[in-house]
C-alpha cells in the first residue's frame, strides 16, 4: 500500500505507443498505471498526458460539473476507451480551478493488444445472461462490449450485464470469445402533489411530521415539498410482487404507494423510510449543495414490507434480504432503496443476542443506503475489494453524519453516535451489542481497525466482494479518528482530531473526495491522497482538518 | 382679485362681530343652550400588542403585533344646557379614524420537524382604528369679557373602538424551509367598549347673538378589552387621547 506513482512524459509515450496496435481479443498484457500524484510538478505531468489521451479520444469525459463547495472550480470524470470500448476500470478525475489543473487521480492501462470483434454476438450474450437471472433484460440493460482487465495483466474483451436474482444483483462479465463467465460479483449495495403534512410514529414510537399529498380523499407517502419525488411504497408483504418489481417486470404503481386514510400514519417502517430518505436529502442539500442522489433531484424510491414479518420461519433463504437486510439498487424499479422487515417480536439471533426491527427505523441505515446510489451517480466506486470497501465506507460515513446532523450526540435510541444501525439492531442477551458495524472501534464487530489486518478474500459473491463490508472498517475508523481523535488500537499512533465541533470540515472532505474526486477503481492509499487533496483544496495544507486526515490514514496503516 | 376679496371678507367678518358684541352684551344671559360642531385632531401615544395563533403544519403559529396609534382627524358635536347660573350638563359625541402601520412578528413552524419554529417579520400596513366616544359633561360656564365664553367640562365617557388586528401572516416558503418571507399580513377588525371619563375646555367667541366660533381641547382615556377573532384571548388597548378642535358655536 505504499504506492505512490508520478509518471514522466516517458509514462504517456508509453502508453500512447501501444493504444491502436491490432491483436487478439484475449491474453493481451499491459499494466495499470495509477495516478496519484505527489507534486505539482507531477500533476501537471499526469494533466499533460490525460489532455493527450483526451485528444486521442482515448479518455472520455463521462461526467463534468461544477464544484458546489468552491467557486470557481470543477470536476471531470473520464472513461478510458480503447477502439471505442470502455476499459473496464480505466478512470481518471481531474480538478480545475477556471482552465487551471488542480489534481488528477485515477488509473488507467497501457499494453491493450486486442481485437475487439466479438466473436460472440450481443444476442447470445444477452441469452446467456438471460438464462443466468431466469428473466428477460429490458431494453435498457443491453449487455455492453468492453476491455476488461485484470490483475494479471492481461486484457480480455467481455460483455458486461446486470442480472437480478432472486436474492441478489449480479454484475457478470462475459468472455466474448469462449461465453463463459470470467468475472461476478454483487451489485445490491447493501447494509449486511397537494402537500398535505400528516403525523406519524417511527419505529421507536417517536412522533415525526409526515409530508405527503393528498389525493381523491386519501393521502400517499409521496413527498411533495422537497426539490426530488420521494415516494415509500408498501408491498404489503406480497412477496412476488415485490419480486417482480425489482426484477422490472412489474413496474410500481400508485397503488403501492403507503397510504393514509387520516393522514396519521401508523404503519412506523413507511413513517421512518419516508422521513428518513427525506431528512438524507436534506442532509446532502444542507451540507454539500448536492441535490439528491444524481445532484439533479432524480426520484427517491423507499420500498418497505416486501414479505410478512412472522412469514420468516417458512421463507425460502433467498428473500432473506427481505427480511434481515436493506439494500439500495439502481437498476431496480428505476432506483430503490429497500428495507428489510426485521424479526418478529420476541425473536433474536442467539449466535449474537440481537434482534432486528423494521431497518427503516435506523437513520444511519437509510442515509447508508442512499449514499450508495450518490455513489452510483458520482465516483461508481467498483463494489468490489478495496473499492468496494471504500464504497461502503462512505455509505457508513455519510450515514453517521446524517445522524450527527439530524440527531443529537449520545449514546441512546436516535441519538448519533459512531455505530451502525444501533437503533434497530438492539443486543437482548447479556453483552450483546447495539448495532452492526463501529467506526470507533470496528474490532467490536470483527472489522480490522488496521491495514495490516485486512482481510484478503477472494473478489467473488461468495467472499462479500473481496471483504467489502469487513474492510470498510478501516477507512471508517480513519475517519473517526479525523474527527474525534484517540490512539489506533493496533499501531498506537495518536490522532489530533479536529473535534466534534468541527466535523463538518471532515465530512466535506471525505465527500468532496468521495464524489468529485475519486475514480471507480481508487484504493486505500489512492483514497488517502485523495482525501488529502479534498482537504488540502478546501482548508490548505498543513491545516488542521489536512493534518488530522493525514494522521488518521496514517494511524490505520494507510500511506 | 384674489386679495380684494380676502379684504371684504374680513370687513365683512369684524362688522359682524362689532354688531354682535352689541346684541350679545344685552341677551347672553338668557343663553340655555349651546350647540358646538368641531373637526381637529386627536393626538394620543398608544402602543399595544396582539398575539394571534393559528395552525400550520400540525402546530400553532404565534403571530405577534406591536401597534402604534398616534394622531389622525377628530370630528364632534354636542349640546348643552345651563341649568342654573354658570352650571350646566352636556352631551358630546366624539369621532376619531386613524391608519397606522404595524409590526408583524411569526414564530412559523417548520414543515418538517415539530419544535422548529422559523421567524418571520413584516409590517402590515394601513390598520384602521375608529373610536366613537360619547361624552357627558357636567359644565362650570362663565363669561370672561362680553363676547367670550369659557366652559370647562368633565365626566365620564363612553367609548366604543373599532381596531383591525393581524391575525394571519401570508409567507412565501420554499425549500429547505430555513427563513420564510413575509408577504403580506392579514387583519379582521374587532369592537369592544368602555367607560372612561373626559375633561376639557372650550373657548368661544361670538360673532353675532346666536352664533360664533370657538375652539376645545378635550382629555379622554379608557382601556377597552378586544376579543381576538376566532379566540377567547383579549387585548387590553388603551383609547382616547387629547383632541384639539375648532367649529362653529351656536347659542339659544
Amino acid at each position: 500500500m505504499t504506492r505512490c506513482w508520478t509518471c514522466s512524459l516517458a509514462c504517456i509515450a508509453l502508453v500512447l505507443a501501444v493504444a491502436g496496435l491490432h491483436g487478439q481479443t484475449t491474453g493481451s498484457r499491459g499494466r495499470a498505471l495509477t495516478i496519484v500524484p505527489d507534486s505539482a510538478i507531477a500533476t501537471r505531468d499526469w494533466g499533460t498526458i490525460v489532455d493527450r489521451m483526451v485528444r486521442g479520444n482515448e479518455l472520455r469525459v463521462r461526467l463534468e460539473r461544477r464544484d458546489t463547495l468552491i467557486t470557481g472550480r470543477s470536476v471531470e470524470q473520464l472513461t478510458q476507451y480503447y477502439k471505442g470500448l470502455r476499459v473496464w476500470g480505466g478512470n481518471v478525475s481531474r480538478q480545475f480551478d477556471a482552465a487551471v489543473l488542480v489534481s488528477v487521480f485515477g488509473t488507467v492501462y497501457q499494453g491493450i493488444d486486442l481485437d475487439v470483434a466479438p466473436p460472440t454476438s450481443r444476442d447470445a450474450a444477452r441469452a446467456t445472461l438471460e438464462a443466468l437471472g431466469g428473466t428477460l433484460l429490458l431494453p435498457d440493460s443491453e449487455p455492453e462490449l468492453v476491455v476488461l482487465p485484470s490483475d494479471d495483466g492481461a486484457f480480455t474483451v467481455a460483455w458486461i450485464g446486470e442480472v437480478m436474482l432472486r436474492r441478489d444483483i449480479v454484475r457478470v462479465f462475459l468472455d466474448a470469445t469462449s461465453g463463459q463467465i470470467v468475472r461476478r460479483y454483487s451489485m445490491q449495495q447493501r447494509q449486511a402533489a397537494n402537500a398535505a403534512i400528516g403525523r406519524g410514529t417511527g419505529v421507536l414510537g417517536d412522533d415525526k411530521k409526515v409530508s405527503a399529498t393528498a389525493v381523491a380523499g386519501t393521502f400517499l407517502a409521496s413527498d411533495p415539498l422537497r426539490p426530488p419525488v420521494i415516494v415509500t411504497y408498501d408491498m404489503k408483504g406480497d412477496v412476488n410482487r415485490s419480486l417482480n418489481v425489482l426484477n422490472n417486470l412489474t413496474p410500481l404503481v400508485t397503488a403501492d404507494t403507503a397510504s393514509s386514510s387520516s393522514n396519521n400514519w401508523t404503519d412506523a417502517a413507511v413513517v421512518d423510510a419516508h422521513a428518513y430518505a427525506a431528512y438524507t436529502y436534506d442532509y446532502y442539500f444542507k451540507r454539500f449543495g448536492r441535490r439528491g442522489l444524481d445532484n439533479a433531484d432524480r426520484r427517491l424510491n423507499n420500498m418497505v414490507h416486501l414479505v410478512k414479518r412472522n412469514d420468516i420461519f417458512t421463507a425460502p433463504a433467498d428473500v432473506l434480504d427481505f427480511y434481515l437486510n436493506a439494500f439500495y439498487c439502481g437498476a431496480c424499479a428505476g432506483g430503490v432503496m429497500v428495507y428489510g422487515e426485521g424479526l418478529p417480536g420476541g425473536v433474536y439471533f442467539s449466535s449474537t443476542g440481537q434482534r432486528y426491527d423494521y431497518f427503516s427505523g435506523a437513520l444511519d441505515i437509510v442515509a447508508h443506503e442512499l449514499t450508495h446510489g450518490v455513489t452510483d451517480y458520482s465516483s461508481r466506486l467498483e463494489y468490489v475489494n478495496e473499492s468496494g470497501a471504500l464504497n461502503e465506507a462512505f455509505s457508513d460515513i455519510m450515514g453517521t453524519s446524517v445522524e450527527f446532523f439530524v440527531q443529537p450526540p449520545g449514546s441512546g435510541p436516535m441519538q448519533a453516535d459512531y455505530l451502525i444501525g444501533e437503533d434497530i439492531v438492539v443486543g437482548v442477551t447479556a453483552g450483546a451489542p447495539n448495532g452492526i458495524r463501529s467506526m470507533a472501534n470496528p474490532a467490536l464487530f470483527g472489522q480490522p481497525d488496521h491495514y495490516s489486518k485486512r482481510a484478503l478474500l477472494p473478489p467473488d459473491d461468495d467472499h462479500d466482494n473481496g471483504g467489502v463490508h469487513v474492510n470498510s472498517g478501516i477507512p471508517n475508523h480513519a475517519f473517526y479518528l479525523a474527527i474525534e481523535g484517540g490512539t489506533n488500537r493496533t499501531s498506537g499512533i495518536r490522532v489530533q482530531g479536529v473535534g466534534a465541533a468541527n466535523r463538518e470540515q471532515i465530512e466535506k472532505i471525505f465527500y468532496r473526495a468521495f464524489t468529485q474526486l475519486m475514480p471507480s477503481n481508487a484504493d486505500f492509499s489512492m483514497a488517502r491522497a485523495i482525501t488529502l487533496r479534498a482537504a488540502q483544496d478546501l482548508y490548505g495544507l498543513n491545516s488542521a482538518s489536512y493534518n488530522a486526515v493525514r494522521d488518521a490514514w496514517t494511524a490505520v496503516g494507510v500511506n | 382679485m384674489r386679495a380684494r376679496c380676502c379684504v371684504v371678507t374680513a370687513i365683512v367678518l369684524l362688522a359682524l362681530g362689532r354688531a354682535g358684541q352689541a346684541s350679545a352684551q344685552a341677551t347672553a344671559d338668557r343663553d340655555r343652550f349651546r350647540i358646538s360642531v368641531n373637526g381637529g385632531v386627536q393626538i394620543s401615544s398608544i402602543a399595544f400588542d396582539t398575539s394571534a395563533t393559528r395552525v400550520v403544519y400540525l402546530e400553532n403559529a404565534i403571530i405577534d403585533t406591536s401597534y402604534k396609534i398616534s394622531r389622525g382627524p377628530a370630528v364632534d358635536g354636542g349640546v348643552s344646557v345651563r341649568i342654573a347660573g354658570n352650571v350646566g350638563v352636556g352631551v358630546t359625541v366624539s369621532a376619531f379614524t386613524a391608519k397606522n402601520d404595524a409590526n408583524v412578528s411569526g414564530a412559523i413552524p417548520h414543515p418538517f420537524f415539530f419544535k422548529t419554529p422559523r421567524t418571520v417579520t413584516g409590517t402590515a400596513t394601513g390598520l384602521r382604528r375608529d373610536e366613537l366616544v360619547t361624552h357627558l359633561l357636567g359644565i362650570y360656564a362663565f363669561r370672561p369679557t362680553a363676547n367670550v365664553d369659557v366652559a370647562v367640562s368633565a365626566g365620564p365617557s363612553f367609548f366604543r373602538v373599532r381596531q383591525a388586528v393581524v391575525d394571519d401572516v401570508a409567507f412565501s416558503d420554499t425549500y429547505p424551509y430555513n427563513a420564510p418571507a413575509f408577504t403580506s399580513a392579514a387583519s379582521q377588525r374587532v369592537s369592544g367598549h368602555k367607560t372612561g371619563f373626559n375633561a376639557g375646555a372650550d373657548i368661544g367667541l361670538r360673532l353675532s347673538r346666536h352664533a360664533g366660533v370657538g375652539g376645545s381641547v378635550r382629555f379622554s382615556k379608557a382601556v377597552v378589552s378586544l376579543v381576538m377573532p376566532n379566540s377567547t384571548t383579549t387585548t387590553s388597548v388603551d383609547a382616547g387621547g387629547v383632541q384639539l378642535a375648532g367649529g362653529l358655536r351656536l347659542y339659544f
